[in-house]
C-alpha cells in the first residue's frame, strides 16, 4: 500500500481535497482508513493534515455578528403595519361599495327620468 | 438539546393567528441571518435593514413554507436572494476588504490603534477579519458550512447549485481564506503554523 502512494506523485490539490473530506467527516470508510494510514506514515501528508486541521478549527472558532438590540422589535413593528392594512380589507367588501354606488346611481338616474317625465313639453305654446 | 417550541410549531402558531409568536423565530435566527447578510453588505446599517427585510419577506411567505426542508434552509435562501437584489438595486460594489492598501493604512497607524493590536493577538478576531476579506460567495459558503448546521445538500439548495459543486466551492473558499490569513496576518499565522 505504501508503494502505491510513494511511487505515485499526488497533486497538492488532490491531497488537500482528500484531507478536507476526511476532516469534514465525509470520506467513505475505506478512504478514511487510507487517509489515516497516510497521515500516520507519510510526513508530507501529516504536515498538510495538521495545517488544514488547524485552519478548520480556527474557522470553527469564528464568531457571528450580533445585530442591534432593536432588531426584533423593528421586525415586529413592520409586521404589525402589514396587519393594519389587511384588517381594513377584511371588513370593507368591494362588492358592497359597488352596490351602494350603483344604488345611488340608479336613484339619480331614476330621479332624472322622473323629472324629465314631469316636464310638460307643450307648455309655453300660446293658445291664442 | 434545544428547549422551547420548534420552528415548525412556532410557524403553525403564527399561521393560526398568533402573529406575536413570530418574534421567537426572529430572535432565534437573527444573529446568523445578520452575519450572513454582512458577508454581502459590509455596511452594518444597510445589513441590518436588509436582514430585517429578510424576516419580513419570510413572514409574508410563511404560508408557502411547506416543511420540505428545514425552516433555516428556506430562510437562508431568502437571505441570498434578498442580498443580491439589494446590491443590484443599489448598484453597489461589494466593498469587501480585498484592498491591501486599506490594511497597510491600518497597520501603519500609530499606537492610537492599540485596540487593533489587541484584536490582532486574538486568533478568533484574525479569522473573522480574514473571512471579511473574502469575496461574498466565499464568505457565505464558509459561514454556511461552519456556522449554520446545514448539510452540504442543504447548502446546495440555499445557493442554488449542485451538491457536488458545494464541496468544490468550499474547498476553494478555504484555500483562499488560508491565503488571506498568510498574506494579511502573517505574524499570527506563523504562531499557529
Amino acid at each position: 500500500m505504501n508503494e502505491i502512494f510513494e511511487n505515485a506523485p499526488l497533486r497538492s490539490d488532490d491531497m488537500e481535497a482528500r484531507l478536507w473530506d476526511y476532516i469534514d467527516g465525509i470520506s467513505e470508510a475505506s478512504e478514511k482508513a487510507l487517509i489515516e494510514k497516510l497521515v500516520n506514515d507519510n510526513a508530507e501528508w501529516r504536515s498538510r493534515y495538521k495545517e488544514l486541521l488547524e485552519l478548520h478549527q480556527l474557522v470553527q472558532s469564528s464568531e457571528l455578528e450580533e445585530p442591534s438590540m432593536r432588531f426584533t422589535k423593528n421586525v415586529m413593528e413592520e409586521i404589525s403595519r402589514l396587519h393594519i392594512a389587511p384588517a381594513a380589507k377584511s371588513y370593507i367588501n368591494k362588492r358592497v361599495i359597488w352596490g351602494i354606488g350603483g344604488t345611488f346611481l340608479a336613484m339619480i338616474v331614476g330621479f332624472l327620468i322622473y323629472a324629465v317625465a314631469q316636464i310638460n313639453w307643450s307648455e309655453g305654446r300660446s293658445d291664442n | 438539546m434545544s428547549t422551547g417550541p420548534s420552528d415548525i410549531e412556532i410557524i403553525n402558531a403564527v399561521l393560526n393567528g398568533n402573529h406575536q409568536a413570530y418574534a421567537q423565530i426572529v430572535q432565534r435566527h437573527q444573529t446568523f441571518v445578520f452575519s450572513l447578510v454582512l458577508r454581502y453588505i459590509k455596511s452594518r446599517e444597510d445589513a441590518e435593514e436588509v436582514a430585517q427585510d429578510v424576516f419580513v419577506k419570510a413572514y409574508k411567505a410563511l404560508a408557502d413554507f411547506k416543511g420540505a426542508s428545514k425552516f433555516s434552509t428556506w430562510l437562508y435562501t431568502i437571505v441570498t436572494t434578498t442580498c443580491i437584489s439589494f446590491l443590484r438595486k443599489k448598484k453597489l460594489e461589494t466593498h469587501w476588504l480585498d484592498n491591501e492598501k486599506v490594511f497597510e493604512t491600518i497597520e501603519n497607524k500609530d499606537s492610537g490603534m492599540d485596540a487593533n493590536q489587541v484584536e490582532r493577538k486574538s486568533k478568533v478576531a484574525m479569522v473573522n477579519n480574514a473571512i471579511a476579506l473574502l469575496n461574498p460567495d466565499d464568505a457565505e459558503i464558509v459561514t454556511l458550512f461552519y456556522k449554520s448546521e446545514q448539510t452540504l445538500d442543504e447548502i446546495a439548495r440555499i445557493l442554488g447549485i449542485e451538491s457536488n459543486n458545494v464541496k468544490v466551492r468550499l474547498h476553494r473558499a478555504r484555500t483562499r481564506l488560508k491565503e488571506k490569513m498568510q498574506t494579511h496576518f502573517a505574524a499570527e499565522v506563523k504562531d499557529i503554523y
